[in-house]
């Protein structure tokens, strides 16, 4: 039971700093925003970690690894990605606003 | 397998809410576009340090393939992150996450179905989640995804009734669950796989109706 209390808690509180967080970004940062936090909810990569921790029958296997293969592209993936939408500032910036 | 070495519970809990901090760190500084770029990173580190908090923390089984599994992902994610045009941006984001919603449901059918006698009430249910939520991810964000690709029509698609059939999908997945909450039975199996469908299904209809202005393209 305690352990539900506690993960309720850490729930509810994620909310509290994620608004906190989320609503002092300027609109400029919105798009970029969301691709970074969509990279965060690839902490299903821990998840998929997990699944090795015990003993698999060959079935089993074959999907566990197709878990952290598709997690670890969605991780690596959304924060290179990010990346490049955050350079794309910077070109503007430098060349002063071409487009 | 061997354990891994104790280590005490305040250090790694300490060590835990570090991390956090780290994180938020991370998102705190998308206030201007040159510290949002470091912001990324931050981000990306801390979730690199959860993952390697996870491996040394739990002896894995099978590191190769662990090993093999995750290099693969991720070279592939950045190669294709770095190569893809730049209007191709969006419906990239949409397929990695679409990935995502992948790696969700897997993880869940797994554990579902190896834990099955000794799961607790509440991994079940987040097991259930994991399912329907992952799988309609996966569904609507690969329509997402086209559709920003301009590879399938742009324009919204509504069903008459949409709404109807989108609480009917709902209900039938929902009924489908609590049929399996048992998940000791030979039917087992073949349940979880049709709540996958079910919800793919829902995601597809579901993404169906965006559409129109929000999608940038000249279709």
């Amino acid at each position: 039971m305690l352990d539900l209390a506690i993960m309720l808690g850490v729930f509810a509180a994620s909310f509290k700093i994620g608004f906190l967080l989320i609503s002092r970004v300027p609109p400029l940062l919105h798009t970029p925003l969301m691709s970074m936090t969509n990279a965060i909810s690839a902490v299903t990569i821990l998840g998929a970690l997990l699944l090795f921790s015990k003993d698999l029958d060959p079935v089993l296997t074959v999907l566990s690894a197709v878990a952290l293969v598709t997690a670890a592209f969605n991780l690596v993936g959304k924060f290179a990605i990010t990346d490049r939408m955050l350079r794309l500032f910077r070109t503007k910036a430098a060349n002063g606003k071409t487009s | 397998m061997t354990p891994p070495p104790e280590t005490s519970p305040w250090l790694a809990n300490l060590v835990d809410v570090a991390v956090i901090l780290i994180l938020v760190i991370g998102i705190g500084q998308f206030r201007t576009p040159r510290r949002a770029k470091i912001g990324n990173w931050i981000a990306a580190a801390a979730l690199n340090v959860a993952i390697f908090l996870v491996l040394s923390r739990h002896g894995i089984d099978n590191p190769l393939i662990v090993v093999g599994a995750s290099v693969t992902g991720a070279l592939i994610g950045v190669i294709i992150a770095f190569r893809i045009n730049i209007t191709n941006i969006p419906s990239m984001v949409a397929l990695q996450h679409g990935m995502g919603g992948v790696a969700a449901f897997m993880v869940s059918i797994v554990e579902m179905v190896r834990d099955a006698a000794t799961l607790s009430p509440v991994a079940k249910v987040s097991g259930f989640l994991g399912l329907i939520v992952g799988a309609a991810t996966f569904s609507g964000s690969m329509l997402a995804a086209l559709k920003l690709a301009n590879k399938v029509k742009q324009a919204p698609t509504r069903l008459p009734e949409h709404n109807a059939v989108l609480l009917n999908l709902i209900t039938m997945i929902v009924a489908l669950s609590a049929l399996m909450w048992d998940l000791t039975t030979p039917w087992t199996i073949a349940g979880l796989i049709a709540i996958i469908a079910l919800s793919m299904v829902l995601g597809h209809v579901f993404a169906m109706r965006i559409g129109g202005a929000d999608m940038p393209g000249d279709g």
